[in-house]
């Protein structure tokens, strides 16, 4: 049998129907993004909370690009975070510039460059080599900001930050229903992006450099180059995420560029299921909540909790919560099959 | 001879200071095939791993169309027309057949569909991953996602091996076909002696990382007893 029998129609229409399967969405994909609507109605005064978890769900997408899909293992994620929060921080700061989404240009920008940089030196590593020089690479910044402390303002930061409102019209509020909405579409602009590139073949060589770096070097594809382009993507796009972090606090101290900013994330990203895009929604909400509710619960131990609910999560889940509710579906399927 | 594709020049190479290879002298021309056989442990996945650049070339050059390729990175090899089937496959398990496809693809007449009417299996599996596809299935995208690549040499290692007679057949009426129909200069290296001599009308024979025979495979295929002499048990 040819090929083309077993397919069907002409090779146009092949393609278009191959590509409608590929970028398809699913209904199941509609999920989060109408429990963030829902939320924004729900709990109308915990809106500066909800766009923290919208700026990490962010950050860990950044993380899932690069982790997830090429296999990039960083513990220097925070860098990028840190120079997108710092770009708009010191953009406001002291030069004036105080309009919210250029600021989100400049921070992807900078953070980008960052990236492209840091990447271009560091990406011809692996294993531990490569944990332990992305590592130093935030702590290198993190301390350049404190020697040049009368630029970044140090650990003290910079607080008070104004910033002009969005599109010239909405100004921010008090509950921070602006900035909620305002950080659900960029993720959403972000979210789309990113999506677009994983499926993509760009996105499949990714996947491939994960899974044999030396087939796809034998394959004729440019490795070093994959990665550090799609290093600079992840990196821009938390910088971005620092710029909104930055924009909704209307502060920013050093601590951006912290160790444990760049271990939260990872956690929350391994938590959610690493290479799956909405792992880091999931991830993001379910860590963030906790840690919300196990501080009120006890303001002293509440990481405790948060410990403890990490050792259930990597014994029952050790693909995430996302590869757990996949196991669950399969075994469904299998019972309904049978 | 036609055109020179690929010539290795006093080659010696091996994996860090250990050489397996030395002195090797192959010159391949244009829509050649040449089976490459021998015993076990003799160099002959070194041979192309080294032309691939995954090993360490001590001296000696490798030229591909006339240009020395012995510096360049093996990605740089490939684009400049090597394709390369290893031994293990080393598909992507969790691509599609079609993404693996898909990965591999540079401009040439090999296409996604005249790799599909090569392997008609494969047309039929397109959507199933990597890991859902069957050792003869693997093997077959193997040297789909190397055509793929719309390569000018074609070095194949062990296609048959671990497969059940019934695939070889099947995998080596392909290899065949390729051989006699699409233009490429094939290098096949296979310790299934009969099948190699059977597809390739040239065929060279690795003794210790040394060339011992390079001549017309039927000197070898008349003769078991220079055959046994050189690959030891002759396999029926």
């Amino acid at each position: 049998m040819a090929a083309s029998d077993t397919i069907g129609g002409t090779p146009r229409q092949r393609a278009t129907d191959y590509l409608l399967r590929r970028h398809r969405f699913r209904m199941a994909e509609a999920l989060p993004w109408l429990i963030a609507i829902a939320v924004f109605f729900i709990f109308p005064t915990r809106m500066t909370f909800g766009s923290q978890v919208l700026v990490m769900v962010m950050f860990a997408l950044s993380l899932d690009l690069i982790l997830g899909y090429a296999g990039i293992v960083t513990l220097g994620h925070a860098a990028f975070f840190g120079v997108g929060a710092y770009t708009v921080g010191l953009a406001a700061a002291r030069l004036d510039w105080t309009e919210p989404i250029s600021g989100l240009f400049a921070a992807a920008i900078a953070a980008g460059l960052v990236g492209f940089v840091t990447g271009w030196f560091l990406l011809r590593y692996r294993g531990l080599t490569l944990l332990m020089l992305t590592l130093a690479t935030a702590i290198l910044l993190q301390e350049t900001g404190n020697l040049r402390s009368d630029i970044s303002g140090g650990y003290d930061g910079l607080p008070g930050l104004t910033f002009k409102p969005l599109l010239g019209v909405f100004d921010y509020d008090l509950y921070g229903h602006t900035n909620y909405l305002y950080a659900l579409t960029v993720l959403a602009i972000i979210f789309f992006f990113v999506r677009r590139i994983v499926y993509s073949p760009f996105g499949q060589a990714l996947t491939g450099i994960r899974e044999n770096v030396r087939r796809m070097h034998a394959i004729g594809s440019p490795v070093h180059r994959r990665l550090v382009t799609v290093y600079t993507i992840a990196a821009a796009i938390a910088g971005v995420a620092g710029a909104l972090f930055t924009q909704t606090n209307a502060y920013v101290t050093l601590t951006v560029f912290d160790f444990d900013n760049s271990a939260k994330v990872m956690v929350m990203l391994i938590l959610g299921g690493t290479g799956r895009l909405y792992g880091a929604f999931v991830g993001a909400a379910v860590y963030m909540v906790l840690e919300d509710y196990f501080s009120k619960l006890s303001p002293t131990f509440w990481q405790f909790g948060i410990g403890l609910m990490l050792v259930l999560a990597v014994l029952f889940t050790p693909r995430g919560i996302l590869g757990l509710f996949e196991r669950i579906g399969d075994y469904l399927a299998e019972r309904k099959r049978s | 001879m036609a055109e020179r594709v690929l010539e290795l020049d006093n080659v010696r190479a091996g994996y860090g200071e250990t050489v397996v290879l030395e002195d090797i002298g192959l010159v391949l021309g244009a829509s050649e095939t040449v089976s490459i056989i021998g015993r076990n442990g003799v160099g002959k996945t070194t041979l192309l791993a080294t032309i691939m650049g995954h090993t360490t070339l001590h001296s000696g050059q490798i030229s591909l169309h006339g240009k020395d390729i012995s510096g360049l990175a093996t990605y740089r090899r490939v684009t400049a027309g090597l394709g390369y089937v290893p031994q293990e496959r080393e598909i992507f398990p969790s691509l599609t057949l079609r993404e693996n496809l898909e990965v591999a693809t540079r401009p040439g007449a090999w296409t996604m569909a005249t790799v599909f009417e090569l392997f008609p299996r494969l047309g039929e599996r397109a959507e199933n991953r990597g890991n859902q596809l069957s050792g003869g299935e693997q093997q077959m995208l193997a040297i789909g996602r190397a055509l793929i690549g719309n390569p000018t040499v074609l070095l194949m290692d062990e296609p048959s091996e671990g497969l059940a007679p019934v695939i070889v057949e099947e995998l080596a009426r392909a290899v065949k076909r390729l051989a006699q129909t699409s233009g490429l200069a094939i290098i096949l290296v296979e310790q299934n002696s009969r099948l190699a001599l059977d597809i390739a009308p040239r065929a060279i024979v690795l003794d210790r990382g040394r060339i011992v025979f390079d001549g017309p495979s039927e000197t070898l295929r008349d003769d078991p007893a220079k055959l046994e002499q050189f690959i030891g048990v002759v396999k029926a």
